[in-house]
């Protein structure tokens, strides 16, 4: 590396020294690292195995225990895996000895006191796999009621006091929001209108985001125990020199450059320093979210213009709906209440019972949801065939030309006036039915010109069902009549003749009709 | 269709040359024409026809006496000859469509089918109005006193005035046992089925009175319906679908079919719908006893349900307000329209399919045109209507508690009060206007009443459809050709005449549909394989080599061709600059060039 031999010639002898047995120790450190996880993984022991496991297990309760206190977050989505887990044993027979294995120990267990053991431990296996985990973060969420809501503002993370989103939206008592903190609000407030009209794409942002912070904690955690691992003894003369490095914070940023592997070896003792990474995180994935801020802005504006018309074409429907009616009055009074209605509502549950209660307050702004969503779907959307990087330059933070986008953007057809488009009130399916196509006819038959012709030509049905007898007599009267039994000779050569001079003077199904039907009918 | 007997005097006519009736006397040909003109003809002779060549002609029989108006014995002559004149309204009820306009070239062909198909619609339509005159049945009504309002009649009144065969219609079933009941006529009206939610059915030939049969099936009865005849009935029991006879024998257990809360059968498609507690709609095939569609509507508890008799059409109500039509062959509703702020109570389509009622939960009624989906009219009732039903003469009949009221031309003229009004013993549960009757029949919580509502039922029956007085051996006849002629599910569409019009879908909508339904594409270019073959000259890099002889075969006829082109238009170009440049004048600036 030329550039690495110029940094050195550029530092003075000691500052190399110093350089190299850091990068020394970097690569000892790796080296040892590997050397014992290659052995670790070779490993065939059963015992060890299982000790192994156990410790791992025992380790990771315990970090789960730190974990409630520093990132309840975090902590929260791993008692779900541990349940999950749970839950898995639980329904798996796995552990309960009804295996091909066990089946055959459990005979040889009456004589074998080894098979014995294996199937107690079995059991055992399952047994601690099925039990609850009981940790600070499940009792707190059970007594929940009983602690002050100043005490669990550190522990709990908030969407804990979320409503839950599963929870039916028609329910009106679910919907309330509980008071939110001022510091968020402030957050918030910037993309205030955003926020109401993509909830959706936010709450995606947010999983993702804490995942991200997951997968972060615990790769640092990872490291932390790398650190741990490594015998400290055989590495004094490395710290001892790297203790001198401290006092110059320029050099240490040439060596964060430089080896990838110390970039993340910060311990993480604190809890501030938890947050500090947070921070930095955070500023590190604060690009893209201006990105999706300008993204949202642009769909803002075109839903506050749709918003408009909503409100417009809301204001129609509900003329529609609460058109002036006229009052019918009724001689007779009601004198019993609906004992039936009553009956029927045993079997209705609650939900539905309050759903229909209050069905009349968002009734119309979700069919307007709805059909708006319909006519969304239905619309032909513009294909993007950019590809960036390709005829300009690419890379993070850079955008295709709008020339380019122009280019490779195809239009999108003129959407289909939908069935309903002027009806308010009425959701009309644009699926075409496939089934009655069967039966149609598919392309216009010969001699027809247009398709107005030809149905009008079949628009009179044949039946027995729609017409006086003497009608079907007629419209399904043969082209010959013969009688029965009699006998038909063939053409000669004088019938030929004839029918040429027949068609010098041409013969029409009318004129025929005439000549025939009154013998016929 | 001709008889034997007539067919070869038929032959003879069309072989042999016409004879020309002699000329009589009395006749004045010109006359004579103007009056087969103005009967719209029945009937014209021959010869005068001929005459008429270039006029419009019409479909007419060669009467069989040749002679007409006159040929009495006595020598008196006929006043009114030829056939009655129809009038022209009564005509112009029967159109079906209206004429083409022939195409103005010369083809013989097209013109003659044209002709042919029309003057086949004008003859039915014709003998249709013509046998208008022997449907004599009109519908009563109810009259009150002058000051009188019809609403406040009692039963009792109308039962008293009335003939003893009528006043008999009028009646109470005490069952204050198993109530509240649901009730269904069967398509004839003749029959009666009662199903009390405590588990009591009892089947009736209610105009004699005659119990058919009477059970208890232990079991909460959410609905009861008659089949296609009244030999058979279901009944939606608290779990699952049960099909009784008329003996009160159980045929089917139907465990496809669970939590069933209304149904509806339509009749022409033999098809038994269901709605369920669970939001399913499901199609049943009474004929096969196959489940022709299961469609999970996603709208939660579904109890509100009728049919539209026009097209088939199933209507449901929904807790939001909403009516939602289905057909079978389609997974989402067809249509989905707004009628209520409140959940919707109960919904009825009239006959010809031409109008819808709901009554939401908001106490309004609301009558809606089900073509165009618009709002006609809209009623605010004191206390909202429970139940709805319309009758085949468009009475609508609503129950609010335990009264009864019914309505008359609530779509045409705005109503105020009510055309009748009655006090049933308890909550109203399941109404249902009696076919071809003047009677409602009304469910509530303590039995049965039967009620006298003049001017409910159609008052001419089809004797080969719904024929009242049928014997057995006619129902039998009947199913069969009823059997014959059942139409398949897959022709429910919100347009019943969908089948007479061409499938207008694009080619590669079709081509779309096929591979849909086959699985693959038929058209699909096949993909060049190269054959094996052997002694080493299959290697994988000959076989390389073969491939790319094909590859892009019709890409390169394009390029060849375009290629081409382009190399005929540069020559050419460089021919005219040649051109140009020898045989162009030499002007005297020309020297300064270079």
């Amino acid at each position: 590396m030329p550039t690495k031999e110029e940094s050195i010639k550029a530092m003075s002898l000691e500052e190399a020294k110093i350089r190299r047995a850091e990068l020394q120790k970097a690569r000892a450190l790796q080296s040892y690292y590997e050397a014992k996880a290659r052995r670790d993984r070779k490993i065939k022991s059963k015992k060890y195995r299982k000790v192994h496991n156990k410790a791992k297990r025992k380790e990771m309760l315990k970090q789960f225990d730190e974990m409630v206190k520093t990132n309840p977050e975090g902590a929260l989505e791993e008692l779900k895996k541990l349940e999950m887990g749970r839950m898995q044993e639980r329904m798996s027979l796995k552990h309960q000895n009804s295996g091909k294995w066990a089946k055959s120990k459990a005979i040889m267990a009456k004589y074998d006191e080894d098979a014995r053991k294996a199937m107690q431990q079995q059991l055992e296996i399952n047994k601690e796999l099925t039990q609850k985990v009981a940790t600070a973060l499940n009792n707190d969420e059970e007594d929940e009621d009983d602690e002050e809501e100043a005490d669990t503002e550190e522990v709990l993370p908030d969407f804990v006091n979320d409503v839950e989103k599963a929870g039916d939206a028609s329910n009106p008592w679910m919907r309330g929001k509980l008071t939110e903190e001022e510091q968020e609000k402030e957050q918030e407030s910037k993309m205030a209108e955003e926020v109401i009209l993509l909830e959706d794409e936010e709450e995606m942002e947010e999983e993702v985001n804490e995942e991200e912070k997951l997968l972060r904690e615990f790769e640092n955690r990872r490291k932390q125990q790398e650190e741990d691992i490594v015998d400290e003894t055989a590495l004094s003369e490395f710290t001892s020199i790297i203790r001198g490095l401290t006092q110059k914070p320029e050099v240490e940023t040439i060596v964060d450059n430089s080896t990838p592997l110390e970039e993340g070896l910060t311990r993480i003792q604190t809890l501030e320093d938890t947050e500090k990474l947070q921070e930095t995180d955070i500023s590190e994935t604060a690009e893209p979210e201006v990105v999706e801020i300008v993204q949202a802005d642009e769909t803002a504006k075109e839903t506050s213009t749709k918003k408009a018309k909503k409100r417009k074409r809301n204001i129609e429907l509900k003329e529609v709906i609460t058109k002036e009616s006229r009052v019918v009055t009724v001689p007779l009074k009601v004198t019993t209440e609906e004992v039936g209605e009553e009956d029927m509502e045993d079997e209705m549950d609650q939900r539905g019972l309050i759903k229909e209660a209050f069905a009349g307050d968002d009734v119309i702004s979700d069919f307007l949801k709805e059909k708006r969503k319909k006519e969304d779907a239905g619309k032909p959307k513009a294909i993007d065939l950019t590809l960036p990087g390709w005829g300009e330059w690419g890379g993070k933070g850079l955008k295709p030309s709008r020339k380019k986008r122009q280019r490779f953007r195809t239009k999108p057809a003129q959407a289909v006036v939908r069935k309903d488009a002027k009806l308010p009130e009425v959701i009309m399916s644009e699926q075409r039915d496939k089934s009655i196509t069967l039966h149609q006819v598919s392309s216009l038959p010969f001699p027809f010109e247009n398709y107005a012709q030809f149905e009008s030509t079949i628009r009179c049905p044949l039946g027995r069902t729609w017409n006086s007898e003497k009608t079907v007599k007629k419209v399904t009267l043969p082209r010959v009549v013969t009688q029965l039994g009699a006998i038909i000779e063939p053409m000669g050569r004088e019938e030929l003749k004839k029918s040429q001079q027949q068609k010098a003077e041409p013969h029409t199904w009318k004129k025929w009709m005439e000549n025939n039907i009154g013998d016929i009918i | 269709m001709a008889s034997a007997g007539e067919a070869p005097g038929g032959e003879d006519t069309h072989v042999e040359k016409k004879k020309k009736a002699s000329e009589r006397y009395w006749e004045e040909p010109g006359k004579d024409g103007n009056q087969t003109e103005k009967n719209d003809g029945e009937s014209k002779q021959l010869q005068h026809k001929k005459a008429e060549k270039s006029r419009k002609r019409k479909l007419e029989h060669k009467p069989r006496d040749q002679s007409r108006g006159k040929n009495f014995l006595s020598g008196k002559t006929d006043p009114f000859p030829g056939p009655a004149p129809v009038p022209k309204d009564r005509i112009q009820k029967f159109k079906r469509k209206e004429d083409m306009s022939k195409p103005r070239h010369k083809r013989h062909k097209l013109r003659q089918l044209i002709t042919q198909s029309e003057d086949a619609s004008k003859m039915s339509q014709n003998q249709a109005a013509r046998f208008d005159l022997l449907l004599p049945e009109d519908a009563g009504f109810l009259e009150g006193d002058e000051g009188e309002d019809t609403c406040t009649i009692s039963q009792n009144d109308i039962a008293d005035a009335v003939d003893l065969a009528s006043s008999a219609k009028y009646f109470n079933l005490k069952l204050s046992q198993f109530g509240p009941y649901r009730l269904d006529y069967s398509k004839t009206g003749r029959h009666l089925v009662l199903g009390g939610r405590r588990g009591h059915i009892a089947c009736l030939d209610w105009q004699s009175k005659q119990l058919m049969c009477e059970i208890n099936v232990m079991e909460s009865i959410n609905d009861v319906k008659w089949l296609h005849s009244e030999s058979m009935y279901a009944v939606a029991q608290k779990k699952w679908l049960y099909i009784y006879d008329s003996n009160g024998i159980e045929l089917h257990c139907i465990r496809k079919f669970n939590d069933v809360l209304r149904m509806q059968f339509l009749p022409y498609h033999f098809l038994l719908a269901t709605v369920s507690a669970t939001s399913f709609l499901q199609y049943l095939d009474v004929s096969v006893g196959k489940e022709v569609a299961a469609i999970c509507t996603k709208t939660g508890r579904l109890d509100v349900m009728c049919q539209n008799p026009y097209n088939a059409i199933i209507h449901l109500g929904h807790a939001n307000g909403t009516v939602t039509l289905w057909s079978p062959n389609q997974k989402e509703a067809l249509v989905k329209m707004l009628c209520h702020q409140g959940g919707v109570r109960s919904v009825s389509v009239d006959k010809t399919g031409l109008y819808m009622v709901t009554s939401g939960m908001d106490k309004k009624l609301k009558v809606y045109d089900i073509r165009t989906f618009k709002p006609l009219k809209s009623y605010f009732l004191p206390a909202g209507a429970s139940c709805l039903s319309l009758s085949q003469k468009g009475l609508l009949s609503a129950a609010t508690g335990d009264i009864v009221q019914v309505y008359r031309d609530v779509w045409s003229t705005p109503v105020t009060k009510p055309y009748m009004a009655h006090r049933v013993r308890g909550a109203v549960s399941g109404l249902h206007f009696c076919p071809f009757e003047d009677v409602l029949g009304v469910g509530h919580g303590d039995g049965f009443t039967s009620m006298l509502v003049p001017g409910a039922g159609e008052p001419n029956f089809d004797g080969l459809d719904a024929n009242p007085y049928r014997s057995a051996k006619q129902r039998q006849e009947w199913e069969v050709k009823a059997l014959l002629e059942k139409i398949q599910p897959e022709l429910i569409s919100l347009n019943p005449n969908k089948l007479g019009e061409v499938d207008r879908a694009t080619f590669e909508q079709r081509h779309q549909d096929r591979v849909e339904a086959l699985g693959f594409d038929p058209l699909a270019k096949q993909k060049f394989v190269p054959k094996f073959k052997k002694k080493g000259r299959s290697s994988s890099g000959a076989v390389e080599r073969r491939k790319k002889q094909v590859a892009h075969e019709d890409q390169r006829e394009l390029i060849k061709n375009t290629i081409e082109q382009k190399m005929r238009t540069e020559k050419e170009q460089e021919w005219k600059i040649k051109e140009s440049v020898v045989f162009r004048k030499k002007s005297a600036l020309d020297r300064f060039k270079k």
